[in-house]
Parts: structure tokens; C-alpha cells; sequence
């Protein structure tokens, strides 16, 4: 088999460019939840509950998603549906925190993005 | 859009997502329960234009059904390959314009792919999905949906043609993009199954009218006839 030279320098550049800030669910997902989100996503009478059944107040609860499906596929930020709303990718009206909340910081979004491509795991 | 549409490689790109995306079209089953049975589920091509035809009966309400399909604004729910959504506003009342960017994988390429639809009733009430060339990275396509109430259940039938303006590789894209696909709109089936029946066991009723959807002030001109 032929070596080219190039391609183990390739292959680390792009495993090192694919490497993120390790993010705590802890400390980095939990408060922004709690202060964000956790308003209309908590049972019995948040309206994000009713509407879908999705409780933001519990790792457990933002794994299981909504009555309709999981919102997370972990290491895949793109297609998790938790990031698609959370960037404003499925239009303005289901954009993430909604009602009076205001949307997330760039920063923020940053950190659920790099948590989910993470694992979302529960850290 | 960027660079030439005519001609374009399915790039792989070192990120997780499209990892995952390729191991999930190879190893993806639904991973909820299903009651759907599933009729017929075709793709074929020819000539560089993709023939796919599904068909299932759904234990599901025909109006519900419905619902979940013409509930633009959340469209995102029926696939876990659409990246991105957003309903465009025309000046008719009776046709509504989707924008979907799609992640589009054969084997293990995988790209974003983007495609703006012009959805409307029909008047035998099936729903007709027509893609704006102008505005896609396809040169043509066309989806009915046809909804049929059944006395237990409903029967879904989804025909469509798709011409896509990227390139494929003809030896093993085609039967890789065919295989996705099929598996795609399999699971799109169940979903819409799943969602259906949950709306219809809980009695719910969306928001979902052109009126109340997030909308957006196209530039197209309005066509008088």
C-alpha cells in the first residue's frame, strides 16, 4: 500500500480541530436550564410540559425528551432538536427560551452545542 | 449557496454528527413501538431522477394525520435529518412555502442540503409538495400525500420524483442516496404514526395555520393567474 506523507498530518489536524472545551452538565447546562427554561418546562403546570410534556429540571427529564421523541441525540448537536430550537433553526416562533425569556447568548448556545457533540453526558 | 450548483461533491467532513449520521442510516431502526404496516416502500432512479413511493397503514385518525403534516412550523419532528426549518409567506391564501435544509448522506458522505417546497391542498384533499427550483439544490421535484380514512386506522401513501442539482457519484452514491432514502421515509412513516396518535389519544390541536406560523416576507412576485 502507498504512504502519503500528508495524511497522518491531515488526520491529526482534523481530530485536534473536532476537540472542544470539555462542558460540565452541571456546571455549565443546569443553571442556564434552571434560569432559562425551567419556567415552562416542569410538571404539572409549566406550559412547555402541557404543550409536550418536556421537564428541563432533571438531567433524566432533558435525556427523555418530549411525548413525541428524545431532543438530544448525543455527539450530534445539528440534528438534536434541543440545539435546532435553541438556535432559532426552526423559525423564530419555536425558538428557544420562548414567551417573555429572552434567547440565549452566543456563548450559551456554544455550550449546549459543545455538550451534545460532548456526549450529553451527565457530568 | 456558494460555488457552482451544476456540479457538487458529497464532501465528508471530520465532525461527530456526520459520523453519527452515517452509522445511524446503516444501523437506525425506530426506537419507539409501531403499529404501522407498511405496504409498499420503493425507490427507485433513473436518469439521475429519484422515483420514491411509500405506502402503510397507519393506526392513526386521517385527521390527525393531517394535522401532522401540514404542521409546518414543527416539521422538524418527522426527521431527524432536517437541520433546519422556516414556513415562508406567499401572497396566497391557499399554498404555503417551506424551507427545510436537510443532511443528505450516502454511505458515509454526508451533506447539507437545501430545498424550498411550495405545499398545498389539493382538491381531493391530498397535500402537494412542489420543490422551487430557484431556491433548492434540486432541479425538480413533486410529493403528493394522500390521506384515506379506514375504518380502523388511515392509509398514507406518499408518491414523490426529486431531481437533485448536486452531484452523486453514479456507482455507489445512487444505491447509497436509494438505500437512505427508503429508511428515511420508513421512519418518517412512524413518526408521523406516533405523533398522530398521541395528538389524537390526548385530543390535541395544534396551532398551526398559515396565519399563526412563524412567517417570513418572501420576494417573490405574485402569480395573478
Amino acid at each position: 500500500m502507498k504512504l502519503y506523507p500528508l495524511q497522518p498530518m491531515l488526520l491529526v489536524i482534523m481530530l485536534t480541530s473536532c476537540a472542544a472545551h470539555k462542558v460540565s452538565y452541571q456546571h455549565d447546562i443546569a443553571p442556564v436550564l434552571e434560569s432559562q427554561c425551567v419556567e415552562c418546562h416542569s410538571s404539572p403546570d409549566g406550559s412547555g410540559y402541557r404543550a409536550i410534556g418536556l421537564e428541563l429540571d432533571s438531567y433524566d427529564g432533558v435525556i427523555k425528551g418530549t411525548i413525541y421523541g428524545p431532543i438530544i441525540i448525543a455527539g450530534d448537536s445539528r440534528r438534536s432538536i434541543l440545539n435546532m430550537l435553541v438556535e432559532g433553526r426552526a423559525g423564530r416562533r419555536e425558538c428557544m427560551p420562548g414567551q417573555s425569556q429572552q434567547g440565549l447568548s452566543d456563548k450559551k448556545i456554544g455550550l449546549f452545542s459543545d455538550w451534545v457533540n460532548q456526549g450529553a453526558l451527565k457530568n | 449557496m456558494s460555488g457552482p450548483r451544476s456540479i457538487r461533491l458529497l464532501v465528508p467532513i471530520c465532525n461527530a454528527r456526520f459520523i453519527a449520521a452515517a452509522v445511524a442510516s446503516i444501523f437506525f431502526q425506530p426506537s419507539f413501538s409501531v403499529a404501522y404496516e407498511l405496504n409498499r416502500a420503493e425507490v427507485t432512479e433513473n436518469n439521475g431522477i429519484f422515483q420514491i413511493i411509500v405506502s402503510a397503514t397507519l393506526d392513526a385518525p386521517a385527521e390527525y394525520i393531517r394535522q401532522v403534516l401540514t404542521d409546518y412550523r414543527n416539521i422538524y419532528r418527522l426527521s431527524s435529518s432536517i437541520v433546519e426549518t422556516e414556513v415562508i409567506e406567499t401572497c396566497r391564501r391557499d399554498e404555503t412555502q417551506v424551507r427545510t435544509k436537510i443532511l443528505a448522506c450516502a454511505s458515509v458522505f454526508c451533506r447539507e442540503v437545501e430545498k424550498v417546497e411550495t405545499v398545498r391542498a389539493l382538491d381531493s384533499g391530498d397535500l402537494q409538495a412542489r420543490i422551487v427550483p430557484e431556491q433548492s439544490e434540486f432541479r425538480s421535484g413533486l410529493a403528493i400525500w394522500k390521506i384515506t380514512a379506514m375504518d380502523y386506522g388511515s392509509e398514507l401513501e406518499y408518491a414523490a420524483t426529486l431531481e437533485p442539482e448536486f452531484y452523486i457519484p453514479p456507482v455507489v452514491g445512487v444505491p447509497a442516496i436509494r438505500s437512505s432514502l427508503k429508511a428515511e421515509f420508513i421512519t418518517t412513516v412512524a413518526r408521523i404514526e406516533k405523533i398522530a396518535s398521541i395528538n389524537a389519544e390526548r385530543d390535541w390541536s395544534e396551532e398551526h395555520a398559515l396565519a399563526d406560523a412563524d412567517v417570513k416576507k418572501t420576494d417573490l412576485p405574485c402569480n395573478k393567474n
